[in-house]
């Protein structure tokens, strides 16, 4: 009875780590189509930023769109450094201007950088 | 504030116009040569690279040109000429010229080169702000060119030089329209300089002057900050001589001293 009992708990456990081997695997997959996601906007199909552009962009994108070409690649704390405003209202800022399509952005770690597109 | 925001203490001032003719230059050199006098250091950059012409008012050749700084060729600082000495100014005054003799290969380029133009001029700015230039005057291409767009978007204000006719206002008014309307940074700090104004007569000058103050800031919309005579002599001695060097006390210097303050204001 005993060794039934230690059996069947050893088959659980191996179950268990089996499961938790298979949610491992699941999760690199979705951290790597994260990651491709977040990296959204390639060399080739962004749009540089150039004066004319700048002059279309509603006032709030303005500051954003200068300070991004004149770093080249930045965080949205190193842009809120710039423009004076906060971390956060940048990020927004800096989002959509991936979304149009002018800046790309990739994640190293925690940390999320934004860039324009190479001369 | 700046378009970089509250960080960039420096100024940078565009001359511009909507036609060429209408002085810019002229108000450029003698600015720079005031506010050096003044005791600050001022970088003076040539950026209308299809009709170049500091480089002739100053009589200077650099080693380096601006055009070189643009195409990546080198950094601003290898095309800085000194002319403290010459101007017996009390700042510094450094030159930028735009190259004569690339003025062919500049409108040939021109569009591809300037459209890329932004970022060098941003990085000059950063480079002459932390050389120690308190102002930075761009004297621009007149009308509507990537130049000055890239050259409004990097600065902190623009002075716009206007004839009083027409068809300066109403082509100043066009560009209030398609650019400097749409640049928030610059809402306060664009200023309109009238320049060559002939009054109909000497007693009635004062009220012709307050109208016409009146009437070019209410048709542009923009302010208007000093209205500057019409003054023979200097269609006569601008290729030869700085006015603001040779002739400190003459009113055309005096009216662009306040129009200095104005500026900074």
């Amino acid at each position: 009875m005993l060794n039934a009992g230690v059996k069947e708990q050893a088959a659980l456990l191996e179950r268990a780590v089996s499961l938790l081997e298979s949610i491992d695997r699941k999760l690199d997959l979705l951290s790597e189509f994260l990651r491709r996601n977040l990296e959204s906007g390639s060399a080739e199909s962004l749009k540089p930023i150039e004066a004319y552009d700048i002059l279309t962009f509603p006032a709030h994108l303005q500051k954003t769109s200068v300070s991004l070409v004149e770093l080249g690649e930045a965080t949205a704390d190193q842009i809120a450094a710039k423009t004076g405003r906060q971390r956060s209202i940048e990020s927004l800022y800096l989002n959509e201007l991936v979304q149009q399509g002018y800046a790309r952005k990739r994640r190293k770690g925690r940390v999320v950088y934004f860039a324009v597109a190479k001369e | 504030m700046t378009i970089c925001g509250a960080k960039m203490t420096k100024k940078v001032i565009v001359i511009h116009s909507y036609k060429g003719g209408t002085g810019k230059t002229a108000v450029a050199a003698n600015l720079a040569v005031i506010y050096a006098r003044q005791g600050y250091n001022v970088c003076l950059i040539d950026y209308d690279l299809r009709a170049p012409n500091l480089n002739v008012l100053f009589n200077v050749t650099p080693s380096k040109w601006f055009n070189d700084f643009l195409e990546g060729h080198c950094d601003i600082k290898a095309t800085l000429v000194d002319v403290n000495s010459a101007y017996a100014t009390k700042g510094r005054l450094a030159l930028s010229l735009s190259d004569p003799a690339k003025t062919e290969e500049m409108i040939r380029m021109n569009e591809k080169l300037e459209m890329k133009a932004l970022k060098r001029i941003l990085k000059g700015k950063a480079d002459l702000s932390s050389m120690g230039f308190d102002i930075i005057i761009l004297d621009t291409a007149p009308g509507l060119h990537y130049s000055s767009a890239n050259a409004m978007i990097a600065s902190e204000g623009v002075a716009v030089i206007l004839r009083p006719n027409r068809s300066d206002m109403v082509g100043t008014k066009e560009l209030v329209r398609i650019v400097f309307g749409r640049l928030d940074h610059l809402r306060e700090n664009i200023k309109i300089i009238v320049n060559n104004f002939v009054p109909k007569s000497e007693t009635t000058y004062e009220e012709e002057r307050k109208q016409l103050i009146e009437h070019i800031s209410d048709f542009v919309g923009l302010p208007v900050i000093d209205v500057i005579r019409h003054y023979c002599e200097l269609l006569r001695g601008t290729e030869e001589a700085i006015y603001a060097s040779v002739f400190p006390e003459h009113p055309f210097v005096l009216a662009l001293k306040y129009v200095a303050d104005q500026l900074l204001r």
